[in-house]
């Protein structure tokens, strides 16, 4: 029996070489990947309510899910990369991002009044605290010889 | 040749937020690049950024993408990326578009770089 390898190498004609050289990067300093996979996620506080902002490009509401249940707020989401039909691929840097992570947040919140934007790739979640949670002003009454 | 590209999407020009404490730092967008016959595809990940904030500028060779970020999100960068081309993208026919934080920008091959096919007429 005669069995023949039959070697397959890329081959780049002329046109393919110019094609490949008809883009160059000018500074390929990328963000790491670890980057990529944990999106950047901002938790802060402002007077009776938390704020989260997390970057989520090319996401879509339905590829949100958000969940709060007392103190815990648990956010997951993904967004899906699809390549232009008829198109080669020459760099793909962009990830798929899947993530899922739940806080521990410093207070109780309300879920019911807990809103959530997404706009221009940037996903904002406005979480209310509990009112149990808010700071009281305690009146401190002048005692003694009264 | 210098063009500068309008940017179209979703929404107008809204104005910066007072500026915060810090200032904003600037990093390198991730981009995808896909090629067919006629043009070259870029794809980038700018989100908190709206069209006004998008700045699309090719000089000679190079291809200079800058990206200010217009929500406040307190740590937010800003986006900054150049590439060099080739001659053969027509500068003239340069677009970018914005959707959900990603930037599209076309970069259409001149006439002369596009194969062409050329027919074979019956005798």
């Amino acid at each position: 029996m005669l069995t023949r390898f039959v070697r397959l190498e890329p081959r780049f004609g002329a046109f393919d070489e110019l094609a490949r050289r008809l883009f160059v990067d000018w500074d390929a300093d990328v963000p790491s990947t670890a980057e990529a996979f944990a999106p950047r996620i901002d938790l802060r506080e402002e007077g009776d309510k938390l704020v989260l902002t997390l970057d989520a490009p090319g996401v879509r509401e339905g590829d949100l899910d958000l969940e709060v249940k007392g103190n815990l707020f648990t956010l997951s989401g993904q967004r899906k990369l699809e390549a232009p039909k008829g198109y080669t691929a020459r760099r793909q840097e962009r990830r798929v991002l899947e993530f899922a992570r739940t806080f521990d947040l410093p207070c109780e919140v309300d879920a019911a009044r807990t809103t959530a934007s997404l706009k221009d790739g940037v996903l904002t979640v406005t979480l209310p605290k509990t009112p149990e949670a808010k700071p009281r002003t305690i009146p401190i009454r002048a005692g003694g010889q009264s | 040749m210098n063009v500068a590209t309008n940017v179209t999407g979703s929404n107008g020009t809204h104005p910066r937020p007072a500026p915060s404490a810090a200032p904003r730092r600037t990093v390198v967008p991730r981009v995808d690049v896909y090629e067919n016959q006629d043009e070259v595809l870029l794809f980038l990940d700018v989100p908190g950024v709206a069209a006004g904030g998008v700045e699309v500028e090719l000089d000679k060779e190079e291809l200079r993408i800058r990206a200010r970020r217009q929500d406040d999100a307190p740590t937010g960068p800003d986006y900054e990326r150049a590439f060099r081309v080739s001659p053969g993208i027509d500068g003239s026919k340069v677009e970018a578009e914005l959707t959900n934080g990603v930037l599209r920008v076309r970069l259409p091959k001149a006439d002369a770089l596009r194969p062409r096919k050329i027919q074979v007429k019956a005798s």
